[in-house]
Parts: structure tokens; sequence; C-alpha cells
């Protein structure tokens, strides 16, 4: 998967911030220690000496090695200890001599004296080797103190690291934030627009870098709102223009069907097709008239309306026995006119698809009220489920009847303005279920 | 007796047909293709319905609504291309009783002008004279009085009265009434009725905006207070 925007800049941010920040850290460490070490070493060594030379004058003047040993004053953690006639002499006990680094003693011996950092039992030392006359003093220096406080030099300069490396990503991420912001308002416009306000534009912020964007948006928008009202506006004129001579067709042909015993039989035919097409072209032009209209500049009326008397009023219109009414009889407030063409078209697509309608059933859920609409037909599969609310849909074996196809998607169309929505079940026992589910009050939605 | 309905239609083709379908139906027709001449033919002739395109060259056929309401209790019918819902409440609210959409049925529209014409009350012939607190209604003469006054009323305005008196105080729904008395076949428009209450409370009750004797049944219809 692939890391949002935002997540990326942060990390990047975050890494560059660790690499400075380890590489400043670093080299400070690294030069504190090379200067403490020196420092430390120099006046080790120098002490070193003078406590040798103190001790071969001790041994010259005839003292025992012990006695020479002891005249050195104690000074911090450091240890002497003299070899003599290739014994060891030790004041105090912390590291033996047999623990000396070899190497450093054998380097003494050639060339008159050897100093090394080295680490005995696990704890850090500086061990000064110094030829004698006759022996090797040598001196070891505890580095631990040292050692403790470059330790926690460098956990400090370490936590300093990652502090630095959250607050790079803290900041590529309020930057990002920065920066997406605008590009948030954008995208609350389009879908504003999305959603049918044409009227939304995004306020310009005097900010250079940003109002171009903002004056693009704007403009596309404005493109949008006019191209769809200048689309509204022709269909309304289509709509007008066509009427008009498809009023007079439609009379006409109706005139000329009263007269057909008058006719020869033949034109008499001709004139039966004619007026069953003209009837046909009129309603899926009606249809399709009506399905581009739907939602534009037709406010929703909003009333109280009683379901049952709604459904029986659809099915008496019908001419279907009020008996197929049955359930609960709830009130819904919703627009009386787009409700009763919903479940009218619900009516007449079972009895003119699904083999006649056999019940309306309402009934009543949480906030919902769902009427469905039962007919004896040859039930729908899954796949033509998923079309059979789209235009010019007709179920299998209906080619031959009269109707367009558009009217599932008229009761669709208005179902969702009603924030209704419409589904399909196959009833056990053949037949299909076709339901619009409402909700109480439609102003609930809104 | 025969009947004369005017058609005010600028579209010879749509008249043509009007006028054949309604002589068919032994009405005599008179024509008009610009509300200025309808208006004159009106006084003229007294037609017993009006047909009214909405869309006319010159005066506009809600303005021709306006004036014949205006002057008289004929019946208008609209007959519109416009379905938006604000031509047809506004059709409705200058005065006209019913209104047809383009394109309609021939059928349809004859029957809905037979309503319009409709003599008798729905109520069966020879009913006792229906009364509603001050309002009585002669069936015979399709009278309306108000506290003895008469009160000029449309024919449809008189059934739909007759209709809820009848019902001696049960709700009635718009459905009912678009069938009972406009005649319709299939679905009728509810606003119909709306306009029609309206304007009838204009007339019959002493507060129109706070009926006392016609009142909504929010839900189911109207009802007459019993």
């Amino acid at each position: 998967m692939r890391l949002g925007l935002r997540t990326r800049v942060s990390l990047a941010f975050g890494v560059l911030s660790f690499v400075i920040a380890a590489t400043v850290a670093g080299t400070t460490y690294g030069f504190a220690q090379w200067y403490l070490l020196n420092q430390r070493e120099d006046a080790a060594l120098t002490r070193a000496l003078l406590n040798s030379r103190a001790v071969s004058a001790s041994l010259d003047a005839g003292a025992t090695p012990t006695q020479s040993l002891e005249q050195i004053p104690s000074v911090g953690s450091s240890q002497a200890l003299l070899r003599s006639a290739d014994t060891w002499y030790t004041a105090g006990v912390t590291v033996p001599p047999d623990a000396l680094p070899f190497g450093l003693l054998e380097t003494a011996s050639a060339e008159g004296g050897a100093q090394q950092r080295s680490g005995i039992s696990g704890d850090p030392y500086y061990v000064a080797a110094l030829q004698l006359s006759d022996g090797m003093y040598v001196e070891v220096f505890s580095l631990s103190d040292l050692d403790l406080t470059l330790s926690i030099g460098g956990w400090l300069l370490g936590g300093l690291t990652v502090g630095a490396a959250a607050l790079g990503a803290l900041i590529g991420r309020y930057t990002v934030g920065q920066i997406l912001r605008p590009l948030r308002t954008l995208s609350d416009g389009a879908r504003r627009i999305a959603s049918g306000e044409l009227g939304t534009r995004i306020p310009l912020t005097s900010d250079t870098d940003l109002d171009p964007i903002a004056n693009s948006f704007n403009d596309m928008a404005e493109a949008v709102q006019s191209r769809i009202q200048r689309e509204r506006r022709f269909s309304a004129n289509v709509s007008h223009e066509l009427r008009s001579p498809l009023t007079s067709v439609l009379g006409t042909a109706d005139l000329l069907d009263r007269r057909r015993e008058e006719l020869p039989e033949r034109e008499a035919r001709l004139i039966g097709i004619l007026v069953e097409q003209v009837h046909r072209m009129s309603q899926m032009l009606l249809d399709l008239l009506e399905i581009s209209r739907i939602g534009s500049d037709d406010p929703l009326q909003v009333e109280s309306i009683d379901v049952r008397t709604l459904c029986n009023d659809v099915v008496r219109m019908r001419n279907l026995p009020d008996a197929l009414v049955t359930g609960a009889s709830p009130v819904v407030r919703t627009d009386s006119r787009r409700f009763e063409r919903i479940v009218g078209n619900l009516v007449d697509n079972a009895q003119r698809h699904g083999g006649g309608v056999v019940g309306v059933v309402v009934s009543e859920t949480e906030g919902r009220v769902r009427i469905a609409v039962e007919d004896n037909g040859p039930g729908i599969s899954a796949e033509d489920k998923e079309k059979m609310f789209e235009p010019f849909t007709r179920g299998e074996g209906a080619q031959h009847t009269s109707g367009a196809g558009l009217g599932l998607a008229i009761a669709s169309e208005q179902a969702a303005l009603l924030g209704a929505h419409l589904d399909i079940e196959n009833r056990e026992g053949g037949g299909t279920r076709f339901c619009v589910d409402i909700p109480v009050d439609v102003g609930g939605r809104l | 007796m025969i009947r004369t309905v005017m058609v005010v239609e600028d579209d010879d083709a749509i008249r043509m047909v009007l006028r054949t379908n309604l002589e068919d139906e032994g009405y005599r027709v008179l024509e008009a293709t610009t509300a200025e001449q309808g208006l004159v033919i009106v006084q003229d002739e007294q037609p017993d319905v009006v047909l009214v395109d909405l869309r006319l060259p010159g005066i506009h056929g809600l303005d021709l609504v306006r004036s014949l309401r205006a002057t008289s209790q004929v019946p208008i019918i609209i007959v519109t291309a416009q379905t938006d819902s604000h031509d047809v409440v506004a059709g409705l609210e200058a005065g006209a009783d019913d209104y047809v959409t383009k394109p309609f049925v021939a059928k349809e529209l004859m029957a809905r002008i037979r309503t319009q014409l409709r003599r008798s009350a729905p109520a069966e012939e020879g009913e006792e004279e229906l009364v509603c607190g001050p309002i009585e209604l002669h069936p015979d003469t399709a009278e309306v009085m108000r506290n003895g006054e008469a009160v000029p009323v449309s024919r449809i305005e008189f059934f739909v009265l007759a209709e809820l008196i009848g019902a001696k105080g049960r709700v009635l729904s718009r459905d009912h009434l678009l069938r009972k008395v406009w005649g319709y076949g299939n679905a009728g428009d509810g606003r119909v009725v709306d306009n029609l209450i309206y304007r009838l409370r204009n007339k019959i009750e002493d507060d129109p905006a706070n009926p006392e004797l016609l009142l909504t049944v929010r839900g189911f219809g109207y009802r007459m207070k019993a």
C-alpha cells in the first residue's frame, strides 16, 4: 500500500532531521572524547614520569621497593606498580601485575618507556610503563569516571538526535497540513457542486499562490453551472415544442381510430398500428421528459400523508380491488405527488411485467415505512436486479409490451429525492416483491 | 339542449382536433386564437365551458383566465404544454377549475368537460336541501346560500361543497373528490382540490385564513364541520 502524502513528507522531514542531528552529535562526541582523553593522558603521563623519578631516586638511596612505592603520594584512582629483580611490588591491589598487557611491558623494556589505553577486567585504564635502571615502574590510571562522563554525554546527544528527528517529522506534518488545507477547500467545493449546489464558489484568500487555483476552480464551476442551466432551458423548450405536435398527432390518430368501421379493412388495420405506435411513442416521450426534469426547478411539496389511503387510491385508480392493500396505516411527511408516482409505477410495473399485483403490503419500522408491491411474475435474476432501475431496462419476455422501460427508472429517481430507496426481492414460492422504503419525515433527511 | 364549448388555442392542428372531438360529442364549438378574441366571444356568446391554452400570443392565457373569472362563473379548463408546477398552480390560482397537459387523451378531456357541465349534484337526485351551519345548498338550482344570501359559485365548487356536506362530517380524501367531482379516471393532481378549497373558503368562511366550516384533516383530506 502506498503511504499518504502527509506520512511520506513527515517521514522525509524526520529522516533528514535525524541525519543532520546525528552528524552534528557524532562530530561533537568524537571531538569531546578525543580532547578529554588526550588531556587526561597528558596529565597521567607527566605524573607517571615524576613518580618514576621519585621511585628511582628512592631506590638509588637504598630504600626497599615497598618503601619507595609508599612514599609516592596517592592521588585519585591511580595505582603504582614496581618490578624489581623480577618481583612485582604493588601499592593497592586493584590491578594485579599479571593483568598488565604483556606487549606494553616488552615495548617499555626495549624502548625505555611505553603507554597505552587498555581494558583490564572490563574497566578502562590508562597504563604508563617506564624502564628504571634496575626494574620497571608502572602506573595504572582508571578512566572509569571519564568513561561515565562520555557515556552520559553520548546518551544526551543520542536523545537530542532522536528528538530532532521527531521534531522534523512534526514540522513536516504541519507543513503538509498547511499545504493540504486549500486542497480540502477545493474538494469540499467539488463535492458540493456534485451534490447539486451549482452556485458553490471558493472564496479568494489574497494569497498569490493559492488564488490562481481558487480562480480556476471558480471558472470551472461557472462553466458547469451555465452549461447545466442551458441544458435545462433546452430540455424545457424541447418539451414544450414537442408537446403541441404530439397533441395533434395523438388527437388525429384517435379520431381516425373512432372512424375505423367506416374504413376499408386494410386501412383500418393500418390505422390500428398507427394509433398503437403513436400512443407508445407519446408515453415514451412523456416518460423521457419527466426523467430529464426530475429534481430540476420542481421543489418538494411536503405534507402529511396517510400511506394506506394513498395506496388505496393508487390501486382504485387502476381498477384493482381495495383488498389488495394490507398492513399498517402510518402517516408520513413527504411529497405526495412524487410518492404516489413511485407507488403507482411499481403497481403498473407489476401489472405489466409481473403477471399482476397480488398484494400491496405496508409496514412500519423505526423511522421508515416500507411498501411492498408483490406480483406473481417469473422472478428476477441477481444480475437483472442491478439493471432493473436503469432506463430502458425490461425484464425478459417483456419486449412485446408497450412500456418503454422507464417506469422503474422514474420511480427510482423520484425515490432518491424523497430519501427513499427501492429494492427487489424474489418472493418465497415464486413472484417478485418491489419495495419502496421511505423515511417517515423527508424533512429529517434534508 | 346543445352546449357550447369555446376553445382558445393558437395551434391550428390542435384546434382542429379539439373541434372534431367536441362536435363528435355533440357540442357547438367556438374558436379563438388569441386571448383578446376570446374575451369578446365569451361576452357575445356566453359559452358553457372555456378551454384555454396558457401560452398564447399577446395576452397570456393566465390573464385571460383572470379576466374571465372576474366577471363569470363559467367553467374554465386550462390546456397547457407546461407541466412545471408553478404554471399549473398559477393557472388554478387564477381561477381555472381543472387542467389537462399536452399531449392529452381526447377521451379524458371529454370526460372532464362533461363533469364541468353536469347539471345535477352528484348526491342522489331529489335529496333534501344540504345544510351546514349558515350554508345552504339547493341541488335543483345549483345555488349556494350563506345566511340567506346567494353566493356566486362555479358548478365544480358547488359539487365539492355538496360532496363534503353530504358526507356529514366524514373526511373525504383529495383523490376521492377528484374521482367523484372532477371525474378523474387515473392519477389526479391534489393541487386542483387544494386550490378549489382555497377559493371556496374565500366565499363561505368569515375568516378564510382560520376556517371554521371547511376543515383540513392533515394527511387525509377535507371535511365539513358536522
